[in-house]
């Protein structure tokens, strides 16, 4: 036994290296290629750990032996014996953007989400985790403004790229076999580099930001089995304070001649605020084969008194439902252990723009793999098509097409055979 | 622990793979929403001084143009060019049997002309009664050499500039016989010998003279003067010619002198190169006028008020637009389709030349405005503005327009200055906000 925790530890210490290692990757490469981007903070991301992405990426009252649910701690209370589940994730994305007039594909993929669970004793585990929380990548070519005084205009093209990570600590705890509490403590850490190019006449003005942000995020969980084939899933995360700071050049040509106008560092930015989360959801089996679980998500952007821009925030509402099938967990033929998934979300989003909401919609289908008989380890493989936006008047309407693969390793997979 | 390793090594493969593919898309969606973080504004509001000053002298020796002439300018008063030079022959050897027959000057046009060329002009053609002598190894505009008071011949022709190729005036031959003689004689065989005889001719316009002032060529091939002899012969004589020319090489043997009589005008103030004429005491008007040495002197006294507008910014352009005074130019004064622009320091000395791209700054006549009949010179000068703005401790500098060859001609250009009420001299400034909020 003694031995067994001494592996585990070393193998913590490992992977926590390797997630600090990763995190620089993870916060440069991006993600997505949504002129909604340009907004907030940027679009939340479409990657996630385990199965939620082909569950309509939700999934609060989810919880299980075999898997990593990270959308609420409670989970991490699921009862269990020498718990050790490592995740890791991919995500491709291929974006199609039109307007009135235009159509555009964008492609995104990397890398996208590293987690572990490990049990403390049999009624509580925890995890760390690193996920991207919203990614930047956009890229407007063209835009044409006044010259004030004149009726001249000036081009000006705006490029963006960064993402915004959370590193997470989950806790969760199983109380009288039916109810599991949980809390996560959230860093969100990253930056956001925009450049902005202006070309007026023959001059030209190069404006480079990079800004970064930081913060930490509470969060609580709670999961209850109300019956057998019925469960439910409660989280709450609290509004936090993301402070900014930025590093700015900027250039000019000037009379054919490149010079520097000001490097400065440390500027202070405003704080971002994230609003106040409350998400709830059911988990239904009415037959072994079959689970079904159907979520609520409320943010109140409004309260956060943020403007941007162009577009005002408002709050969020997400509605999402999935489905999963599993012939039987404990066939012989490969072919039954495979778990197969659907899911759908409908998510009004957090901007408006001109009065228009920037609402998405997605569908998503799944498929989980077993690894091998004995262990719950997977590879998950699932599909999301989501339609962002609009074309009414000058909006871009996004068609994204991503591929979510992930890779859980359960525990036994890390421990020699009893029986070697 | 196998598996772990082989954990450990997939997660560091993945790592390693990740795939980024961050091009630049070329199709453009979604800029119509989106507003550019930075503000370009236009304005020309900021006051443009307008001032006159006139350099003590200017340099006109190392020319390759004789400049003669005079005639009255409505402007720039009584305006009168003569010019001085050396001449002397490459060899000092002549034929002992040679006979002279005649002398003559040749003065090539070299196409340059000032005013009306339709009224009669006399060339008077005098005897240097001093040596051109340099002090600092080059003559001024207001250099002059003692000559001779009467002249050795006096010439009155309608100048054709254009469509003739040379002037030829025959001078009496009492006044080459003694030089060519002495050649002859081998008493004059160096040209500090020549100097003991002849110093050399200066050519100044008839006193009455209200006509033009014409350029030729100092090059030896076209100008020189020339003495026709014949060497007998059993059947015919053989003529031959013997030149004497203005040497180009070592210190300058050739200058104009070009003064003008301002008496009465608003310029009559600038007798000194410190004084600035501000427009306002000149008909609302810079004045420019080549070989004299009147500038026009331009600053923006109060161009660093652009700091007022609220937020960081920068300046993307600067140009200035002059306005030459509608009725001024003609085609018997044209103005130069360009401008030369140098700084000068608070004494009005010329420091450098400004630039633009690498290539020194020129006024450039707008096209664009031209097709209205609007000439106006527009003169880039960001740069220079972006030095003022940044500049930390207050410089009285300014830059001076005037057109080229500044030192080989007479061409005027009047300016409207900044209370003109045709069109005020402005500038044009694009500026660029590129952040709002901070100050």
């Amino acid at each position: 036994m003694m031995m067994k925790m001494n592996k585990q530890i070393s193998l913590f210490i490992g992977i926590i290296g390797l997630l600090s290692f990763t995190s620089s990757i993870a916060q440069t490469n991006r993600l997505t290629g949504s002129p909604y981007s340009l907004f907030g903070l940027g679009i939340e991301t479409g990657s996630n750990v385990g199965k939620n992405a082909a569950l309509g990426r939700a999934g609060y009252a989810l919880y299980g032996q075999d898997f990593i649910n990270l959308e609420n701690p409670a989970s991490f209370g699921t009862q269990s014996k020498n718990r050790f589940i490592f995740d890791i994730g991919f995500l491709g994305e291929l974006s199609s953007l039109e307007n009135a007039n235009t159509e555009e594909n964008r492609l995104a993929s990397n890398f996208s989400s590293l987690a572990f669970l490990a049990s403390v004793d049999e009624h509580s585990s925890f995890g760390l985790s690193l996920s991207p929380y919203s990614d930047v990548g956009y890229s407007l070519v063209g835009i044409e403004s006044n010259v004030e005084g004149s009726f001249d205009q000036f081009v000006s093209n705006i490029f963006g790229t960064g993402a915004l990570n959370g590193l997470t600590l989950s806790y969760g705890r199983s109380f009288w076999n039916r109810i599991r509490l949980g809390a996560k403590v959230t860093y969100l850490f990253g930056s956001i580099e925009e450049t902005e190019a202006v070309f007026a006449g023959i001059s030209g003005l190069t404006v480079v930001e990079e800004s970064s942000y930081r913060g930490l995020q509470l969060g609580l969980g709670l999961q209850t089995d109300i019956a057998s084939y019925l469960s439910y899933g409660f989280t709450v995360n609290f509004p936090t304070e993301l402070s900014g700071n930025q590093d700015r050049i900027v250039q000019k040509t000037l009379d054919l001649v490149q010079s520097p106008v000001e490097s400065e560092t440390d500027i202070d930015l405003d704080p971002f605020d994230l609003p106040f989360e409350i998400n709830n959801g059911i988990l239904v089996k009415p037959w072994q084969q079959l689970s079904l679980n159907l979520d609520y998500s409320l943010k109140f952007w409004e309260a956060t008194g943020q403007t941007d821009n162009v577009g005002d925030f408002i709050n969020q509402s997400v509605f999402s439902g999935g489905a999963e099938f599993i012939a039987n967990s404990e066939g012989f033929k490969y072919f039954q252990r495979v778990q197969l998934r659907a899911g759908m979300f409908y998510d009004t989003g957090y901007l408006s723009i001109r009065g228009e909401d920037i609402s998405s919609m997605g569908f998503s289908f799944g498929i989980g793999f077993p690894l091998s008989r004995r262990t719950g380890s997977r590879i998950n493989l699932s599909y999301t098509n989501i339609a962002r936006g609009s074309t009414n008047g000058i909006l871009v309407d996004e068609n994204i097409n991503s591929v979510n693969l992930n890779i859980t390793l359960k525990d036994i997979w890390f421990l020699k055979r009893k029986i070697d | 622990m196998k598996k772990l390793c082989i954990s450990l090594g997939l997660t560091a493969l993945v790592v390693a793979c990740a795939v980024d593919t961050s091009e630049i898309p070329t199709l453009e969606v979604g800029q119509e929403f989106v507003d550019s973080n930075v503000r370009v504004v236009t304005t020309d509001t900021f006051t443009v001084a307008v001032t006159t000053f006139k350099f003590d002298s200017i340099v006109t020796s190392g020319t390759d143009r004789l400049l003669i002439g005079q005639y009255p300018d409505e402007y720039f008063g009584q305006v009168k060019t003569a010019t001085y030079m050396e001449l002397a022959p490459l060899t000092y050897s002549l034929p002992s049997d040679a006979e002279l027959d005649s002398v003559g000057l040749v003065l090539g046009y070299d196409n340059y002309f000032y005013n009306d060329t339709t009224q009669l002009s006399v060339l008077n053609i005098h005897e240097l009664s001093d040596e051109l002598r340099v002090s600092d190894n080059v003559f001024y505009n207001t250099s002059s050499i003692d000559f001779e008071p009467v002249p050795v011949f006096s010439y009155s022709f309608f100048p054709e500039p254009i469509d003739e190729d040379s002037l030829f005036i025959k001078l009496p031959i009492a006044f080459g016989t003694e030089l060519f003689n002495s050649i002859q004689e081998n008493t004059i065989n160096s040209v500090d010998e020549l100097r003991e005889s002849f110093k050399g001719l200066t050519i100044q316009p008839g006193e009455s003279d209200a006509s033009s002032v014409i350029g030729f060529s100092a090059n030896p091939s076209r100008s020189y003067l020339r003495f026709f002899y014949s060497i007998p012969d059993e059947f015919d004589d053989i003529e031959e010619t013997y030149d004497f020319v203005i040497s180009l090489s070592g210190l300058p043997k050739v200058f104009n002198a070009i003064e003008s009589d301002v008496t009465g005008l608003p310029l009559d103030t600038l007798i000194d190169e410190e004084i600035n004429l501000p427009s306002s005491q000149s008909n609302n008007r810079g004045y420019v006028q080549s070989g004299i040495g009147y500038v026009t002197r331009i600053q923006f006294p109060t161009i660093k008020q652009l700091f007022d507008i609220p937020g960081q910014g920068t300046i993307l352009s600067a140009i200035l637009q002059l306005k030459p005074s509608p009725g001024t130019y003609t085609d018997l004064t044209p103005i130069r389709d360009s401008l030369i622009i140098n700084l000068i320091d608070q004494n009005n000395r010329i420091t450098e030349r400004l630039f633009f791209g690498g290539e020194p700054v020129y006024g450039i006549i707008n096209e664009q405005l031209e097709e209205f009949d609007e000439l106006i010179y527009e003169i880039p000068i960001g740069v220079y503005i972006d030095r003022e703005l940044n500049e930390t401790n207050e410089i009285d500098d300014a830059f001076v327009v005037f057109p080229p060859e500044f030192g080989r001609g007479v061409d005027r250009i009047l300016l409207e200055g900044e209370n003109s009420e045709d069109f005020q001299a402005k500038l044009i400034l694009t500026y660029a906000i590129y952040d709002d909020e901070n100050e």
